[in-house]
């Protein structure tokens, strides 16, 4: 196997410099009182590629595990004493100059930019990284990572595509067991049935008011912004539970006592990006062309089970809820229900139509499309598909096919 | 009741003043030349002018194409993919299928009896498949887009264009121009080529008789014949047709003033 070193910064190359500052208890959070201002610091701090909360958390002398998308049991990682953080790439603030060497031309943006924060220094307060094996680009990452970050562990996550079988959650629960290890060697503390049923509650709590947020943007989707509603919840991948915990329950508050007229808009489910994440500004066009969405796929970590079943066991619990879970997105291998579960899900949102926004060459998403595409024919259900990269600049064409679409439900 | 439709586009500004509704009363073009907010003002005078009308007897302003929202004194905005399929069915009321060739980009559009948009696809990054490239070739050949048009019809042995990027399909022309390929010859296959392209955008979309074309090369008897020799069907044309979008958003804004006076609207 070539080499990677070449491909990596020559010595003498300067360091990232970060653009924001956060202190070690996440006081700065704590002083966000209303939701502008939270999504207005949330936005500096996800645009920030040094990772902000990873180097505040690192500066007790804790580790920090990077995780990719979509799902990991983050409540294993919190009871070890292990800030988990979604690396969901570099956006539109990160030049590949490095990452095209090892990755080919087409593949998705996520996979190249993720692996440009690792070559350009960015990721250095991360003591671990775990890859859940949701496509091949995911599998090979793991592997690439490991070679040019040696050191830091790297761990494959197999999540189990079979749900049915009695050997499927005696394997998860071994795969998690796995991680244990991983998660040890990365700095984590021993691994305590008493820590994980804490951080499972912790968790449990978390979740709870993230699907109330969500609630809300599906019930009365004018009180907030579908970009409010993206930039608080992906804070949550960013932040230790506990302090966006209460950031959640004051935009809570806030958010349910606006006095917001409601719009002449259409109500759409937004499908397909489950991994790479659109553009801020993209997201922003969907609801000035007179869309609500109130239905995503964007920021599943919280989202993959309401609850975690009860038992003894704290391990077996969190496999039993990954198993259990009625999450069926593009990286779940469930075939035959497809059809069926983009037609729940518009029935369960209300949808009056679905935009299916896909990031390039991501074959989990495109793949689905098609098969959702023939269930929402035979109800006639509108959608429109988008497909969008990372470093997408100009909106021109997507703001034309999205208004037609809008204006094509809204005159008769 | 008269009501405005301009479709503010990158080579031209259109304009039509609608009475109720049903009566086209005026149609105006003028050449955008990178100043849209001139092109408008310049359209509106001639209408005006034309119609003897004063300043508020125009009730209702809706704008399309890439320049919508630069007119500040709109009413409304609609997409030109919208505006076109109302266009179209209000000239051809037989209508179910449009093309669209523009000069930034096509578009092949399904449509309703009543111009509803169901279906729509459009080339969304070469210049190949749009109306520039046909501008293009005119510079190059050193004929003018007038006369592109007759002169294709001429032509014996049409000289297809296999590049799909518009810079290829430049260096091929100019082969051709090498090799003494007859001009009416790669004229017509200049055409076909584009309409080959657009076919493929109309499969995607589902291709429903009647077919209408629409925007500048309705005047384009060499891309109408292209068209009907490539899908096999009657393609609907007429020089009014390049003013569909400007049509569909005076239909547009007529329906829509209809619906504010019988209910007004409260508040912002």
């Amino acid at each position: 196997m070539a080499s990677l070193l070449p491909v990596l910064p020559p010595p003498g190359t300067p360091e990232p410099v970060p653009e924001v500052e956060i202190s070690a208890d996440f006081r700065e959070f704590r002083a966000l009182g209303t939701i502008a201002e939270m999504v207005a610091f949330g936005r500096k701090v996800i645009d920030d590629l040094t990772f902000p909360t990873a180097r505040a958390w690192a500066k007790s002398g804790r580790g920090v595990i990077g995780c990719f998308p979509v799902y990991t049991p983050q409540e294993l990682v919190h009871s070890m004493d292990l800030l988990p953080v979604l690396i969901q790439g570099g956006g539109e603030n990160i030049d590949i100059t490095h990452a095209d060497a090892p990755l080919g031309s087409f593949l998705c943006s996520v996979s190249k930019s993720t692996l440009e924060l690792a070559l350009t220094g960015r990721l250095q307060s991360f003591s671990g990284f775990v890859f859940p094996y949701i496509c091949d680009v995911s599998r090979n990452l793991e592997g690439i990572f490991g070679r040019v970050l040696p050191g830091r562990p790297t761990h494959m996550l197999h999540l189990p595509q079979n749900f049915h079988s009695a050997a499927t959650l005696p394997f998860l629960m071994a795969e998690y067991r796995r991680f244990i290890a991983m998660l040890r060697e990365a700095g984590g503390r021993a691994y305590s049935p008493e820590a994980l049923t804490a951080s499972i509650e912790l968790f449990e709590r978390h979740r709870a008011r993230v699907a109330e947020l969500a609630r809300l943007k599906l019930e009365e989707p004018w009180r907030l912004t579908f970009t409010e509603f993206y930039v608080l919840v992906r804070l949550g991948n960013l932040l230790p539970r506990e302090v966006h915990l209460e950031l959640l329950e004051r935009a809570l508050v806030e958010a349910s006592g606006r006095d917001r007229r409601p719009k002449d808009a259409i109500r759409i489910a937004l499908v397909g990006s489950f991994c790479e994440q659109p553009t801020l500004d993209l997201l922003d066009l969907l609801e000035q062309v007179g869309c609500y969405v109130v239905d995503d796929e964007l920021q599943m970590q919280h989202r993959w089970y309401s609850s975690v079943p009860a038992g003894a066991d704290p391990l077996e619990r969190l496999a039993r809820a990954y198993v259990s879970s009625p999450v069926d997105i593009g990286v779940r291998a469930t075939p035959t229900t497809k059809g069926e579960a983009i037609l729940a899900k518009v029935d369960r949102a209300r949808a009056q139509a679905v935009v299916f926004l896909t990031a390039k060459f991501c074959e989990p998403a495109l793949e689905d499309v098609v098969l959702y595409r023939r269930a929402l024919d035979t109800r006639k259900i509108p959608y429109l598909h988008l497909e969008f990269e990372e470093k997408s600049t100009s909106y021109e064409q997507s703001r034309l096919q999205l208004e037609t679409f809008v204006e094509s439900i809204l005159f008769d | 009741m008269i009501t405005c439709g301009l479709d503010i586009g990158a080579g031209s500004t259109k304009g039509v003043l609608l009475e109720d509704g049903r009566t086209l009363r005026a149609t105006a073009l003028v050449p955008t030349r990178g100043n849209p907010n001139a092109a408008v003002r310049a359209v509106l005078e001639r209408m005006v002018e034309e119609e003897n009308l004063l300043p508020g007897e125009i009730e209702y302003v809706c704008t399309t194409g890439f320049g919508r929202y630069g007119y500040l004194e709109r009413d409304l905005q609609v997409s030109d993919i919208t505006a076109s399929a109302r266009g179209a069915v209000f000239l051809f009321p037989g209508t179910r299928h449009i093309v669209d060739v523009g000069t930034q980009s096509s578009r092949a559009i399904g449509a309703t009896e009543t111009g509803r948009v169901t279906r729509f696809k459009m080339n969304e990054k070469c210049a190949a498949g749009a109306g520039r490239f046909i501008e293009r070739c005119s510079k190059y050949l050193q004929v003018p887009i007038e006369e592109m048009g007759p002169k294709a019809l001429t032509a014996a042995q049409p000289k297809m264009i296999s590049s799909v990027c518009a810079v290829l399909a430049e260096t091929e022309i100019i082969n051709n121009v090498a090799e003494g390929v007859p001009i009416q010859d790669m004229l017509m296959g200049i055409f076909l080529s584009l309409a080959q392209r657009t076919q493929s955008l109309m499969r995607y979309v589902g291709v429903q008789p009647e077919v209408t074309l629409v925007g500048g090369l309705v005047h384009n008897p060499g891309m109408v014949r292209a068209l009907e020799n490539t899908t096999g069907l009657n393609v609907n044309h007429s020089p009014t047709a390049h003013h569909a979008a400007a049509i569909g958003s005076a239909l547009l804004g007529y329906q829509r003033l209809q619906k504010l006076r019988a209910a007004p609207a409260v508040g912002g």
